[in-house]
């Protein structure tokens, strides 16, 4: 079959490998400038990927913020995954993704939204506590912060630093959420048009840098994922109950919630309504149906249901020297050569944001070259098997988390007291 | 008692206000230009030390740039703590140094300088085996490498790709040094104009930016140490020895050696001819005798010893996001507050890259604010003092890592068998 993969940063690229190495093939067209050099070498890239629309058997969009273009596709009669203006909107528009969470019963923390970091002040002031601020709008992430004083002051000491940096010309425009504490958890499922095709996935995120959750958030470190039959608690707490919506705008593609998970139940922060990255990277370890064969059956709506191993798979993020800073990374981490990649390991290695020149592997990109993807019956297997590869690549002054897993002890206990595994 | 710090980073502030704990004046000069803001609020800065001279009852040169300044000063009788232009040699010129560890029959690693890549590439080929790669001038530390393949075909890889972007205006000149497999460990002393000062302080550094090793080298994000009466063997094989051409010199002050130790003997890498940092700040929390009294006899040339804690300190630096890149810590961490200081922990904080405004602590100087110093009677219970309050800072964003001190738990198996402990 023909795949027509249609990306704005070219994170698909590691599941576009597989699809060819399938016997698949495939064209990579990707929109920002600043990523055209990812996979090169290693796919087929076109520059207008509108004129090959009718070469495809099916297209692929990885990404939101493309939705109107896969609507008018699908419209038309072309198989297409992703692209859902209705899916854009609950991951982009946080106000908009909260009023449907509402609607469709799913519980959420508490949050309040603020024009002036004095209202943000004064509001902490007369209400201590906990809180999270998330900035609505195309900021840095690195604006976020994650409450640790209970009486909220250390809350307040920030938002009285922020004026002191803020640019004049960007909007000042603020939610405070009450900070709920719990097990970060996610569950997603591939959604065929009318319902969820199965089994569920359940996965665990890693956003902070550094090991033991330390510094700022990044795209991501490393994830753990297993399958779940039914998706088990979380997923009839939260994503199932989006089963309606999703049907009544024929959403085609993989959609996911996180939640963080208490003893009193879990509380949903925000869907990705597209991929999950490095979550697809690491599905791949445990899918046993071909891509190729399920992406065809999820855009012609008739993916019920699909086969994967049972077991864990952790996916260790190694980025290169300077992320989650661009500007560093640009400096420090970007083009240098990849190492140690073999044929014992390749399998386990899937390649990100890299391309390949003279028969060499380089980084490019944002800073996420690899996934090293390790698989077992228990996690911590799959942490050895993974690791093990981790040990044998050398990325010069590449940077990666000792301890992506390593959750799983004291979380397992929890989930399992509370009814979530 | 007055103290004149002559300094070029103001690193050495944790001791500056150690001793107006004690009671003493202090006046601090910063000689770089970039980093003016550190100590600002925090310490009586002068923007000329030489005026102060006559002032000051001893003047303490923190750095090993400085050696020159401080020998002249020393001459013209002036009570002068620092090092002196042997010291800055020793440091600064790895030639100098290497030529004098093997005049004193300190076992130093092999290596060899080029002045090409082309002729380490065949060098490399010739005899393989696992090599470092250490550059000589700015960009240094991220241009080094450690090699990892028993064959060396890590190290040929990156040197072709060095040789591949090298600017070729710019002069090639490296060292590629036999790698030694064993335990890093530093041995440092004070050193009175005659002859070492007892006890002696023995070391493990951190020097990579992640938990596990992982990622660039820093200047450092946390050290583990103990004061040993007589340095034991590792002293005994390479400090020691410097006896004779540090008397000859007259050198007052602190002085260390860093060490690959090993089952056939201690390998010499590098001095440091002056305080380390955050070596400094650690010793802080282990030293008895004031620092007033060590430092005044010290330049007077009459420290036979001083008094210590038994036991065991680490100290855990919290970097500010952006570190250890200065375009992205620039950016991203510096001006930042450093928040939870109170009057429980505040003896463990010892203040380095800040600067103090209306009562509060910033981010300054090149993005290591604080070490977070932690004492204890085991290695284990001086982790967990340090980690229970850096546990109760918070500067957003920041970095630290959260295993300084686990080496000791397989590292000390080994030294004992070998005789270092």
């Amino acid at each position: 079959m023909k795949f027509l993969f249609v990306t704005p940063l070219a994170e698909s690229a590691s599941l576009v490998q597989k699809v060819q190495e399938e016997g698949h093939a495939v064209r990579f067209y990707i929109k920002d400038k600043k990523w055209r050099d990812v996979a090169r070498g290693l796919v087929p890239h076109v520059r207008d990927w509108k004129k090959h629309r009718d070469w495809a058997d099916i297209i692929v969009f990885d990404d939101v913020e493309m939705a109107k273009d896969a609507e008018w596709l699908r419209e038309r009669g072309y198989p297409v995954i992703g692209g859902n203006v209705f899916g854009d909107r609950i991951e982009n528009d946080r106000i908009f993704g909260v009023k449907i969470m509402r609607e469709a019963g799913i519980r959420f923390p508490r949050s309040w939204r603020f024009k002036s970091f004095a209202s943000g002040i004064k509001f902490i002031q007369k209400n201590p506590g906990r809180y999270v601020i998330k900035f609505n709008g195309q900021l840095d992430r690195f604006l976020c912060y994650v409450g640790k004083f209970p009486d909220g002051s250390d809350m307040t000491d920030l938002l009285n630093h922020y004026p002191r940096v803020w640019l004049k010309k960007d909007k000042i425009d603020f939610i405070l959420q009450e900070v709920i504490d719990g097990v970060e958890m996610s569950v997603s499922g591939f959604f065929n048009g009318t319902d969820f095709a199965y089994p569920i996935n359940v996965t665990f995120e890693h956003k902070r840098f550094m090991a033991g959750g330390v510094g700022p958030f990044t795209g991501e470190m490393g994830t753990t994922i297993y399958y779940s039959k039914d998706g088990g608690k979380l997923f009839r707490e939260t994503l199932l109950k989006m089963k309606p919506y999703l049907a009544r705008v024929n959403y085609r593609g993989s959609i996911d919630l996180n939640s963080m998970v208490t003893e009193k139940g879990a509380y949903a922060i925000e869907f990705t309504s597209r991929f999950g990255y490095p979550q697809v990277d690491i599905q791949q370890e445990l899918h046993i149906t071909p891509w190729g064969e399920l992406l065809y059956d999820l855009a012609h709506g008739k993916l019920k249901k699909f086969k994967v191993r049972s077991g864990f798979a952790i996916g260790v993020i190694i980025g290169g020297a300077g992320m989650p800073f661009e500007i560093a990374y640009r400096k420090y981490g970007k083009h240098l050569p990849i190492l140690g990649i073999n044929d014992e390991n390749r399998t386990q290695v899937k390649l990100l944001e890299v391309y390949k020149k003279d028969g060499k592997l380089y980084t490019t990109g944002a800073g996420y070259p690899l996934v090293i993807n390790g698989r077992g019956k228990s996690i911590k297997e799959a942490q050895k098997n993974a690791y093990n590869v981790v040990n044998q690549i050398i990325i010069p002054n590449g940077v990666y988390r000792i301890d992506i897993g390593d959750h799983w002890k004291q979380d397992a206990p929890l989930l399992k007291k509370w009814g979530y595994l | 008692m007055k103290f004149l710090f002559v300094t070029v980073f103001g690193e050495s502030l944790a001791l500056m206000r150690t001793l107006e704990d004690e009671g003493h004046r202090v006046k601090c000069f910063v000689k770089d230009p970039q980093f003016q803001d550190v100590g600002r609020g925090v310490i009586s800065r002068v923007r000329k030390w030489k005026p102060y001279a006559k002032w000051a009852d001893v003047i303490v040169f923190d750095d090993a740039d400085l050696g020159r300044d401080c020998e002249n000063m020393r001459s013209r009788g002036y009570p002068c703590v620092g090092g002196n232009s042997f010291g800055d040699n020793l440091e600064n010129q790895r030639l100098f140094g290497q030529k004098i560890l093997e005049e004193v029959g300190i076992k130093i690693p092999k290596s060899r300088r080029f002045k090409s890549f082309r002729s380490a590439i065949k060098f490399v080929g010739k005899r393989p085996a696992r090599y470092v790669l250490k550059f000589n001038g700015q960009l240094a530390r991220y241009l080094s490498y450690i090699g990892r393949f028993g064959d060396g075909s890590d190290v040929v890889d990156i040197l072709e790709h060095y040789l591949g972007i090298w600017n070729k205006n710019k002069k090639v000149d490296f060292i590629v040094q036999k790698y030694v497999d064993g335990i890093e460990m530093g041995v440092g002393a004070f050193f009175n104009g005659m002859d070492f000062v007892y006890p002696i302080n023995i070391t493990f550094e951190h020097k990579h930016f992640l938990a596990g090793g992982v990622g660039p080298l820093t200047p450092e994000m946390g050290t583990s140490m103990y004061y040993s009466k007589d340095g034991g063997k590792l002293f005994r094989e390479t400090l020691l020895k410097m006896k004779p051409y540090l008397a000859r010199t007259n050198y007052r002050g602190f002085i260390d050696i860093n060490c690959m130790v090993t089952e056939g003997g201690a390998y010499a890498l590098e001095f440091s001819s002056r305080f380390g940092y955050p070596q400094l700040d650690i010793q802080l929390a282990l030293h008895k005798t004031p620092w007033g009294e060590l430092l005044h006899k010290l330049a007077l040339g009459a420290l036979k010893k001083f008094d210590v804690h038994r036991g065991f300190a680490i100290g855990v630096v919290i970097a500010g996001a952006g570190v250890p890149f200065e375009v992205s810590y620039n950016k991203y961490g510096r001006g930042l507050p450093i928040l939870g200081i109170n009057e429980n922990n505040k003896h463990q904080i010892r203040l380095s890259e800040v600067f103090k405004k209306n009562g509060a602590y910033y981010c300054a100087g090149s993005g290591y604010p604080i070490t977070v110093t932690g004492r204890g009677k085991s290695m284990v219970s001086a982790q967990q003092a340090a980690y229970n309050t850096v546990d109760q800072i918070v500067v957003p964003n920041s970095l630290y890592r959260t295993d300084i001190g686990d080496h000791w738990v397989h590292e000390r198996l080994k030294l004992k068998k070998w005789g270092y402990i």
